[in-house]
Order: structure tokens, then C-alpha cells, then sequence
């Protein structure tokens, strides 16, 4: 049976992995990049895909925003379906296997 | 052996924003260990670019004035050296210097990993330090808001996504903004321009639920 979802990229596999170091514990958007590696700013394409594709849930923190001195949070969580998902989609994406030469840079101009 | 010069509250600042670096760079160094240990298909381009993102955030921990003073007590150079290394070595010979990557890039992360540890101890050993911190900046903001300029750009990232969400994407930019350092903001809110046609896409993307396919 083929599963179906957003486009394994290799951002957005970083995204799902560090989504499931803690698949249970709601994280916000800037805790997701840092913890992906990635450039802040540039996940919330990803974490739009995975929202669409109900990969993932999101709500805003509940806090008095005057108390804490900042701005709610928008917390993001894998959805229980979403975590079974993900992990099947990261096992999954490197499972093509005609790709050959695969350490190689990319060559530009004419071979020798 | 000299002396190290005490922690004052001024430094505690500085280390706070120190912690925020090294986090920086785990994040920075995990990601380019998964890049490079589980993409099948290479982008030696991506790789270099994470890398350059790694020495980037490394530099920056590496140069603030606390660690410059401390020396031994939160001492980067190692890392520094090497994550430097790493992007000589990928520039040069991609091919030969792959291999011994990975192995450099999790050296990064231990000393890393011992900088951040020795940072935290040194912050809790100075509680009372904290302690006359938190009283001195009772009533006071926890953070700067956003300038006009990066507030300006993020709203201009808004108005490119779909009207229902925008007021949603607003207040979440806005957050974002505010909880990150202040040198990070600008090149935060370009590209949150920069994806934002992406965020519209993602959003219009029709619900792709798990199950078999015709």
C-alpha cells in the first residue's frame, strides 16, 4: 500500500526528525530550526505542508502575554497519525536505489 | 596561572547569549551530520552551504568578548579551528576530506557540547548573581521588541499569504521576532519574505491523507 504526503526533501526530513526526537512535546517554530539545522525562517513552508497534509497540529500557548513580558507562541506537535507517518516517510526516503555515484559532486563543463 | 576575572552581572548577559550561540551550532552541526550521513544522493553544494552555516555560528560564539577574556573556562578554539577546517577541506577536496567530515563535525559538537556545560555551571555557580540580575530588571521588558524595518518587512511577508491566515501568521512572525537576538532579526524577516510565496503554496495544498492510492 503506498503512502502518499509532502515531498521527502532533505529539509523537510530534518524537520519530521526533529519533530520526533520528541513526537509527544509541543515545540514552537524557532526551537524546531535550531534544532533541524536549519536557517530560521525557512520552515514554515514545511510546517505548512505538514499542517495541510494534518501531518501535524498547531495552537497557540496559553499565557498572559503582559505576565511573561513576550508574545504567545505558536506550538507545533505531530499528529498521532502524523508520527506513524513520519517515521514510515523517513525510512522510506532513501530507498531509491538506482541512483550511482552518489558521493560525487556535481560536475560542471566537459568531463576528462 | 592567571587569574580569571570574576563574573559580574554584566557577564550574564553575555553568557545567556553564549548559550543561545552554542545552540545555534548544535542545531547547525546535527543538521549537517544528517545531511551528510543520510542523503543517498549528495548535494556536496548543500553540505557546503550547512557548513558555512556551521562556521558562521561558531565564529560568532567563538568572538564574543566573555569568551575572548575567559579563555580556558569556555574555550572554542578548538572548535573553531576545526569547523573552520571542515570547510577548507570541503572546498578543496570534497571527495577525500568526506569521510573524515563526519567525524570532525561530531568533535565540533563535544566541544560544543563542553563549552555549553561549562557555561551552565558557571551560571548557576553565580546564582546570586542571577538572583541581583532578575531584581534589577524586575518591571523591565525581557526583551527589545522588533524594530519598525523588520516589523515593516514581516508584515509585508503577511500580505502575500492567503487573507484568512494572515492575523495567524502575524502574531507567529511577530513571536519570532521577538524571542531571537536582535542580529538575527533582519536576516530572519528576509526570508520569511523570501518563502512566504512557499507558505501560500503550502497552505493552498489540498489535504494528501495516508491510505492506498489508485
Amino acid at each position: 500500500m503506498a503512502r502518499s504526503g509532502p515531498k521527502m526533501t532533505l529539509p523537510t526530513q530534518l524537520v519530521l526528525r526533529a519533530l520526533l526526537e520528541h513526537p509527544t512535546r509541543p515545540t514552537y517554530g524557532l526551537q524546531i530550526c535550531q534544532s533541524a539545522g536549519l536557517a530560521s525562517g525557512t520552515i514554515h513552508p514545511i510546517l505548512a505542508r505538514l499542517e495541510a497534509a494534518g501531518w501535524l497540529t498547531s495552537s497557540w500557548e496559553d499565557i498572559d502575554p503582559r505576565k511573561e513580558g513576550r508574545p504567545k507562541r505558536r506550538y507545533y506537535v505531530l499528529s498521532k497519525d502524523g508520527v506513524e507517518q513520519a517515521r514510515y516517510a523517513l525510512a522510506h526516503a532513501h530507498s531509491s536505489i538506482n541512483r550511482i555515484g552518489a558521493l560525487r559532486p556535481r560536475t560542471t563543463g566537459s568531463e576528462a | 596561572m592567571a587569574r580569571k576575572p570574576p563574573v559580574t552581572v554584566d557577564d550574564l548577559e553575555s553568557l545567556r547569549a553564549l548559550v543561545h550561540d552554542l545552540d545555534f551550532v548544535r542545531g547547525r552541526a546535527r543538521g549537517l551530520i544528517y545531511t551528510i550521513n543520510r542523503a543517498l544522493d549528495l548535494d556536496l553544494q548543500l553540505a557546503l552551504d550547512l557548513a558555512h552555516d556551521l562556521v558562521r555560528e561558531v565564529d560568532f560564539a567563538y568572538n564574543r568578548p566573555l569568551v575572548r577574556t575567559r579563555d580556558r573556562d569556555l574555550d572554542l578554539d578548538r572548535a573553531h579551528d576545526l569547523a573552520h577546517d571542515l570547510v577548507r577541506g570541503l572546498t578543496l577536496d570534497p571527495d577525500r576530506m568526506l569521510p573524515r567530515t563526519l567525524g570532525r563535525i561530531s568533535e565540533v559538537v563535544e566541544l560544543v557540547e563542553g563549552c555549553h556545560a561549562r557555561v551552565d555551571r558557571l551560571l548557576s555557580s553565580h546564582q546570586d548573581l542571577v538572583t541581583k540580575a532578575a531584581g534589577q530588571q524586575a518591571g523591565e521588558p525581557a526583551a527589545r521588541p522588533p524594530g519598525r524595518t523588520v516589523r515593516g518587512l514581516a508584515v509585508v511577508a503577511c500580505k502575500m499569504l492567503p487573507t484568512p491566515v494572515q492575523a495567524r501568521y502575524a502574531q507567529e512572525f511577530y513571536s519570532e521576532l521577538f524571542d531571537m537576538p536582535r542580529r538575527h532579526r533582519l536576516s530572519h524577516v528576509f526570508r520569511l519574505v523570501y518563502t512566504a510565496p512557499s507558505i501560500r503554496t503550502s497552505l493552498r495544498a489540498t489535504p494528501v491523507r495516508g491510505g492506498a492510492q489508485p
